[in-house]
């Protein structure tokens, strides 16, 4: 196992994870919505199609990020 | 018809969602405003916090969504949200906003500069918000903006177009559209800045804080549709001096 901090809350996340897994196993467990939803990896976005092929390291920084209303 | 890289607008008001007090009326009052064009920010998810999924409406009710950079405090920052929003909204427009200083919320004309230029390199459709700075706003057209957003007076403070004279000169110069954004406070502030000349503004707090928003957004799509058609048909010249419009004493003449 390794772990990876989502948004600030540590998660442990099986090793060889890509980027999809652990997003759908956050979303399962906080009853999140994966489609609108944009993600950095260690502060660079990451594209929804490049999820899948993207592996989580120990000790990633992932962030994700809603729309919400603004001016 | 106002055209924006390519996309044509038959609305000239544009808005934003912020500050409504509940959804529903966020989205009767941008029916009732007839606006196409509206803008949204982008934030990190509170895991702890289930938020109402803004985009799904806003796509139903069949506008296009202008992501800002709100939040941003240099270009560099600015550069990640347009990425993010690019990502999350699918769309490579971004209204570009940077202010550090919270307590005005003035934009800041360095970064903005330097941000608008990578991110017209990086492919973006880059309408700035920017000071009504008419130098700036010709070196933001040189490096390719599609549009340029100068503000009428601070961010949500109502005070209307105290820039006036500098917007005159940003319209008058300006090869791109001139969007006048931020402080609008009344239908007749739209309707001056439209008269001016301006090709569309964008109007958010002064229909969300109005008591009655949907009434107050139907005021603005009639006072932008109504000083843009002012601004079409032109204006008589203005002089010091009383100019008679009726024969003043001719009546009398013969009598006495």
């Amino acid at each position: 196992m390794i772990n990876v901090v989502v948004n600030s809350q540590v998660h442990r996340v099986l090793e060889n994870s890509n980027l999809l897994m652990t997003l759908q196993l956050i979303a399962e467990s906080q009853s999140l919505d994966l489609s609108n939803i944009a993600v950095a990896l260690n502060q660079h976005v990451v594209p929804k199609s490049q999820w899948a092929e993207t592996f989580c390291q120990q000790g990633d920084q992932i962030d994700l990020f809603n729309a919400v209303a603004g001016g | 018809m106002l055209t924006i890289a390519n996309h044509q607008f038959s609305s000239r008001l544009f808005s934003g969602t912020g500050k409504f007090s509940n959804s529903v009326t966020m989205l009767d009052a941008l029916r009732a405003s007839g606006t196409e064009l509206v803008t949204l920010a982008v934030k990190r998810v509170d895991l702890k916090q289930r938020t109402d999924n803004l985009m799904k409406p806003l796509d139903d009710l069949g506008v296009k969504l202008l992501p800002n950079t709100s939040g941003a405090r240099n270009g560099k920052e600015a550069i990640f949200a347009a990425q993010l929003a690019q990502e999350m909204f699918a769309t490579n427009w971004v209204k570009l906003e940077i202010h550090p200083d919270p307590k005005y919320l003035m934009p800041d004309p360095v970064e903005t500069l330097i941000a608008a230029e990578a991110l017209v390199k990086l492919g973006f459709v880059v309408l700035p918000y920017v000071h009504a700075d008419p130098v700036l706003c010709h070196r933001l057209e040189e490096v390719g903006c599609a549009a340029v957003m100068p503000l009428a007076s601070p961010i949500g403070s109502n005070q209307g177009l105290l820039t006036k004279e500098f917007l005159r000169i940003i319209i008058e110069q300006s090869r791109v559209p001139v969007v006048i954004d931020a402080g609008i406070g009344c239908p007749s502030d739209a309707s001056a800045a439209m008269e001016m000349g301006a090709d569309a503004v964008l109007v958010n707090t002064a229909i969300a804080s109005s008591p009655q928003p949907v009434p107050m957004a139907k005021c603005f799509q009639q006072a932008v549709i109504t000083g843009r058609a002012a601004y079409q048909a032109g204006f008589g010249q203005v002089s010091c001096q009383a100019n008679h419009t009726s024969p003043l004493t001719g009546f009398l003449n013969g009598l006495s």
